[in-house]
C-alpha cells in the first residue's frame, strides 16, 4: 500500500520498502488500481467522497494476501475508520477483512515477520518522530524503536517529546496554516536540539511537513522514512 | 419547566427508555481494589502523617486527648491566638482565649471523627456538633482525630456512610491540606479563602 | 444566522492571530501546560491501575446517562425529603429567571458566586446585573476575569493567561492601598476584599460537580475555600447543576473523586470536598437555611439522544486542554465560548448550534492526545470527525472544499486519470521549483508555502517506476 502521497511525491520510500521485503525473501506485488484510501476526504467530513475513494481501494487489494503500508495514518484509516465508513453496506465484510490483513511497515517487520536482526548499517546520528495516528490509533511505538536498534552504527538521539503532534493534521495544515506552523516549529526545535543530522519517521505526511519547516528555517537535517534508511543501508 | 415534562424530555431522548426503572439494577460501583499499603492502624497512621507533611500540615501523634489538649494550649499561647470551637468542648486551659466570634478568631479547633490515610484527608460533618465555619473562617485551623477513625481509602469512608444507613448529615466536609490556589500567575499561594495553616493531632489511644 | 457565524469565525481567527503573535502568552501557556502535565503524570503514576480507574469512570457515566430519567426522579425526591428545593430549568432563560426571582424574593443586593462554568454558559451574571443584583465571583481566577471583563481562558484556570503585573493592575483598581506585584500579597488582598462580601451576601451560588441520586446530595470539589464559604455563610444557597452531573449512589463517588483531582491538578484529593444534603437541620447548626438546586438542561437532553452522548460523560477535569497542542498555541479565547480546548470544540457546537461554530471542529489536527488523557475515556477525535461530517452534510462549510474532495475522489477511482493528474501537477508546478522544492506556491499550496517548503513532484511516480522495473524483468 503505497498511498497517494507516496506514489506522487515519495516514490523512493515505496521502492525502499519493496526492496527490504524482497531481501527478506518475500514476493512483493503492487496492485496498480490502488490510489487513495480516502483519509483526506474522511477527515474533512466528506463521507461520501471518502467512501468513493475507499471502495476503489478495497477492490484494488481484494486478491492481496498481506498488505504492507508505508504510512501509519493510511493504515489507521483502513483499520480504524473503514469499519465505520462501510457499516451497513455490502462491502462491510470486505472492509473488515482488509483491515485485518493490512499492516504498517514497521509493525509488519517486527510483529508479523518477527524480524530480530537486519543487515543494515548507517553511520549517522539520527532522531525519530512518532506520528500521532501510528502511535495512538495503531499503538505502534516499540516496533520502530526495535528496528532502529538493529541498524549498525546508528547514533540514535530520541526527541524530548517524540509523541507530540507535528502539526500536519491533513487539511488542518492548510485550513489553519498559522497554528500548523507554530506546532511544527516546536517539533523542529526539538529535532535541532538533538543535534541529529537525520530525522526518521513512519509517515511521509508528517515528515514532509517537518522537512518543509526545517528547510525554511535553513536547517541542514536530512529527512527519511524508516524504510529508506533500511533499504539504502542494506548490506549485501 | 414542570418536573414531569422535564424528565419526560430526558426519557424521550433515551432510546429504549426505562419508565418504571425495572431494567435498571442498582449497580454498585466496582473500583480497582489493589491495596496501596497495609491496613494495620500503625501503617495507616504512618501513611497519613507522611501525607500531612507533603501537604504542609503540621501533624503530630499524641498518646491521649489530654496531651492534645496541652499541645493546643501551648500553640495558642505561643502565637497569642484566640480560638473558636464547639460549645460542647470544655478545655479549661484554653478558656481564656476562647471567642464566640468565629469571623474574628485566629484559630478554629475542630474535633474530627474520621480521616482517610491515602490522601491525607480529614473528615468533619455537621452531625458531630461542629459548626462548618469553625474550620473555615479563621486563618488557621486545628483538628483532633482519634486514630481509630483512620480508614485507608475514600471508598472505605463511603462504605461507612452507606452502612450507617441513616440519612446523611447536612454537610460532610473533607479537608486535605491548607486552602490553596495557583490562579495568580501559576504561583501556589495559601490561605485564599480558607485557612492557610492547618494542624492535626492524632490521638493514639482513641 | 449566517452573519453571526461569520462574526464568530472572524473573531476566532482574530483571537488565533493575536495569541500566536504574543510571545509572552505563548510562553505562559506552554509553561502552564508543561507544569500541569508533570503534576498530573506524577499523581497518576502512583496508581498502577490508573486505566482501570478511568474505565470505572467511563462505565459509571455511561450507565448513569442511560438511566438518567430514573436517577433524576430519585434525586429530586431525595433532595426534597432532606428539605432542599428543586427547580427544573429547560434552558438558560428559565434558569436565570428563577435565580433573579429568588434574588428579588430574598431582597438580595449582593450574591457571592463560586466557580460554575454552567453559570457562565447560561449568562447568569448579566441577567442578575440587569435586575439590579450584584453577583461577585469569589474563585480567584473567576474574580480576576470578572474584573477584566473577559471569558475564561481555561476551564479550571480561567485567568491562567494573566501575568502577575496584569493581575496586580486589576486589583489596584479596587483599593487605594499599595499592592506589590507579589502573588501571596495579592492573594491576601483578595482574601480580605472578598471576605466581607461572603459575610454580607444574602445568597451564595455554586456549581455542582456531582449529584448523588440515592441521597439527594450535591458534591462540591474545590481548592480555595470560596465554595465552602458560598455554601455556608449566606442564608440561601443556590446550586446550578447540569442534568448530566448525576451519580447513582455514594459508591460512584469513589472513582470520580479518585480520578478528577489527579487529572485536574495532580492531587490525590482537592483541598475541600463537600457532600451537601439539604439545608441546615436545626438552629444548632450553621449553614444555609434554604438550599435551592436549579437543574439545567439547556440542550443536554438533546445530546443524549444522539451519537454525541459520550461528551456528557465529561467530568470537567481539563486534562484535554492541558495536553492539546492546538490549545498550547492558541489558548482558550480562540474557542469563542465558555468551554475551550477539545471539550469545547465538541460541546460548544452541540450546545450553541453547529451553525455558529462550524469552524471549531476543524481547529484540530486530530492528534488524539486528548483521547489518551480523558478521565472518562471520551473518544473526542471521533466526535470531532462526526461534527465535521455534520458540518459538511448541512452545507455549513465552504462549498469549495467539498467539491475539491469529491473531484479528488473521482480521480482516485481511475488510476489512469490519477496518473494524468500527477503529470499535470508536475508540469504546472515546475516553474516554481528550486532545488527540488517549492518555496512559493499558488492556490492551496500558497497557504502551505507561507511557512514551509513543499516538495516538487518527482519526474517519475512510484507506479511508473514499478511498471518500468516489472516490464524490464
Amino acid at each position: 500500500m503505497i498511498t497517494c502521497l507516496g506514489d506522487a511525491l515519495f516514490p523512493d520510500v515505496g521502492q525502499a520498502a519493496a526492496r527490504v521485503l524482497r531481501e527478506l525473501g518475500y514476493r512483493v506485488d503492487f496492485p496498480s488500481r490502488q490510489v487513495c484510501c480516502g483519509q483526506a476526504a474522511f477527515n474533512s467530513g466528506c463521507q461520501g467522497a471518502a467512501r468513493r475513494s475507499a471502495e476503489a481501494f478495497l477492490r484494488a487489494f481484494s486478491d492481496s494476501e498481506a498488505v504492507v503500508c508505508i504510512s501509519g495514518s493510511c493504515t489507521a484509516m483502513v483499520r480504524h475508520h473503514y469499519p465505520q465508513l462501510f457499516a451497513g453496506t455490502s462491502q462491510e465484510q470486505e472492509a473488515l477483512q482488509l483491515g485485518a490483513r493490512t499492516h504498517e511497515f514497521s509493525e509488519f517487520l517486527v510483529d508479523v515477520l518477527g524480524v530480530e536482526s537486519l543487515p543494515v548499517a548507517c553511520y549517522r546520528s539520527a532522531t525519530f518522530h512518532r506520528s500521532c495516528h501510528t502511535s495512538r490509533l495503531l499503538g505502534i511505538v516499540e516496533a520502530p524503536e526495535r528496528l532502529l536498534a538493529m541498524v549498525e552504527g546508528l547514533d540514535y538521539h530520541p526527541l524530548a517529546r517524540p509523541g507530540d503532534c507535528c502539526g500536519f493534521g491533513g487539511t488542518f495544515s492548510i485550513k489553519y496554516p498559522q497554528i500548523s506552523t507554530a506546532m511544527v516549529d516546536e517539533k523542529v526545535d526539538d529535532v535541532l536540539s538533538t543535534g541529529a543530522g537525520l530525522l526518521l519517521g513512519l509517515d511521509m505526511s508528517c515528515l514532509m511537513n517537518i522537512e518543509g519547516r526545517l528547510r525554511r528555517r535553513g536547517a541542514a537535517v536530512e529527512v527519511k522514512h524508516l524504510a529508506q534508511l533500511l533499504g539504502e543501508g542494506w548490506q549485501r | 419547566m414542570e418536573r414531569g415534562a422535564f424528565v419526560k424530555r430526558i426519557r424521550d431522548e433515551l432510546v429504549g427508555g426505562d419508565p418504571d426503572g425495572s431494567t435498571c439494577e442498582a449497580r454498585p460501583c466496582v473500583a480497582p481494589a489493589a491495596p496501596l499499603f497495609g491496613r494495620s492502624v500503625e501503617e495507616l497512621q504512618t501513611v497519613f502523617l507522611a501525607r500531612q507533611e507533603e501537604l504542609g500540615v503540621k501533624a503530630t501523634a499524641v498518646a491521649t486527648r489530654r496531651q492534645a489538649q496541652t499541645a493546643v494550649g501551648q500553640l495558642l499561647d505561643e502565637r497569642h491566638w484566640s480560638v473558636v470551637c464547639s460549645p460542647d468542648l470544655s478545655w479549661p486551659n484554653i478558656e481564656e482565649r476562647r471567642t464566640e466570634h468565629t469571623a474574628a478568631a485566629d484559630f478554629g479547633l475542630v474535633q474530627a471523627r474520621w480521616a482517610i490515610a491515602e490522601s491525607g484527608t480529614i473528615v468533619v460533618d455537621t452531625a458531630d456538633g461542629e459548626r462548618r465555619a469553625t474550620s473555615l473562617l479563621p486563618p488557621a485551623v486545628g483538628f483532633t482525630l482519634p486514630r481509630s477513625g483512620l480508614v485507608a481509602r475514600l471508598g472505605d469512608l463511603l462504605r461507612q456512610l452507606v452502612q450507617n444507613r441513616g440519612p446523611l448529615p447536612a454537610c460532610i466536609t473533607m479537608i486535605t491540606g491548607p486552602s490553596a490556589s495557583a490562579d495568580i500567575a501559576g504561583v501556589r499561594t495559601l490561605g485564599v479563602h480558607g485557612p492557610g495553616e492547618v494542624h492535626v493531632w492524632i490521638i493514639e489511644n482513641e | 444566522m449566517a452573519a453571526l457565524a461569520e462574526r464568530q469565525r472572524a473573531a476566532h481567527l482574530a483571537e488565533i492571530e493575536q495569541a500566536l503573535g504574543d510571545p509572552v502568552l505563548q510562553q505562559t501557556i506552554r509553561t502552564r501546560q508543561d507544569n500541569r502535565c508533570a503534576l498530573q503524570q506524577q499523581a497518576i503514576a502512583e496508581l498502577p491501575d490508573w486505566p482501570d480507574w478511568k474505565e470505572a469512570v467511563a462505565d459509571l457515566r455511561g450507565h448513569t446517562l442511560a438511566h438518567l430519567d430514573r436517577y433524576m426522579e430519585q434525586f429530586a425526591d431525595n433532595l426534597e425529603r432532606r428539605g432542599g428545593r428543586i427547580f427544573f430549568a429547560a434552558d438558560a432563560a428559565e434558569a436565570c429567571d428563577y435565580v433573579v426571582r429568588l434574588a428579588h424574593a430574598k431582597e438580595a443586593s449582593l450574591i457571592v458566586k463560586a466557580k460554575s462554568m454552567l453559570s457562565e454558559e447560561i449568562c447568569l451574571n448579566p441577567a442578575l446585573a440587569a435586575a439590579g443584583v450584584q453577583a461577585i465571583e469569589t474563585d480567584l481566577g473567576e474574580f480576576i476575569i470578572q474584573l477584566a471583563h473577559e471569558r475564561p481562558f481555561h476551564i479550571l484556570g480561567p485567568a491562567s493567561h494573566k501575568t502577575l503585573e496584569q493581575i496586580c493592575e486589576l486589583f489596584r483598581g479596587l483599593t487605594p492601598e499599595y499592592l506589590p506585584p507579589e502573588p501571596q500579597a495579592l492573594a491576601a488582598f483578595a482574601r480580605r476584599y472578598l471576605r466581607e462580601k461572603f459575610l454580607s451576601a444574602e445568597i451564595g451560588i455554586t456549581g455542582c460537580n456531582f449529584a448523588v441520586a440515592s441521597e439527594g446530595a450535591i458534591v462540591l470539589v474545590t481548592n480555595e475555600g470560596n465554595g465552602r464559604l458560598c455554601s455556608t455563610l449566606p442564608p440561601t444557597h443556590v446550586v446550578l447543576m447540569g442534568i448530566e452531573r448525576l451519580v447513582p449512589d455514594l459508591s460512584g463517588l469513589e472513582p470520580l473523586l479518585t480520578v478528577l483531582p489527579r487529572s485536574a491538578n495532580g492531587l490525590r484529593a482537592t483541598t475541600y470536598t463537600q457532600i451537601i444534603s439539604g439545608p441546615r437541620r436545626s438552629n444548632r447548626e450553621d449553614g444555609p437555611r434554604e438550599l435551592h438546586v436549579v437543574v439545567v438542561d439547556n440542550g443536554r437532553s438533546r445530546i443524549l439522544g444522539t451519537t454525541y452522548r459520550p461528551i456528557l460523560h465529561c467530568i470537567r477535569c481539563g486534562a484535554c486542554l492541558d495536553n492539546c497542542p492546538v490549545y498550547r498555541n492558541i489558548g482558550g479565547h480562540a474557542y469563542g465560548a465558555v468551554y475551550s480546548g477539545p471539550i469545547g470544540a465538541v460541546l460548544t457546537p452541540l450546545l450553541e448550534g453547529i451553525d455558529s461554530s462550524a469552524h471549531l471542529p476543524f481547529a484540530s489536527s486530530l492528534c488524539g492526545a486528548c483521547n489518551d488523557v480523558c478521565s472518562a475515556r471520551i473518544p473526542l477525535t471521533d466526535l470531532l470527525l462526526d461534527l465535521r461530517r455534520d458540518v459538511v452534510a448541512q452545507r455549513l462549510s465552504g462549498r469549495g472544499w467539498e467539491l475539491g474532495m469529491r473531484s479528488f475522489a473521482e480521480i482516485t477511482r481511475h488510476p489512469d486519470l490519477w496518473r494524468a493528474a500527477v503529470r499535470l501537477a508536475r508540469l504546472a508546478l515546475k516553474p516554481w521549483v528550486r532545488e527540488g522544492f517549492i518555496r512559493r506556491g499558488l492556490g492551496p499550496l500558497r497557504r502551505w508555502t507561507a511557512g514551509r517548503d513543499f516538495p516538487a513532484v518527482p519526474p517519475r511516480s512510484f507506479r511508473t517506476l514499478w511498471r518500468r522495473d516489472t516490464d524490464a524483468t
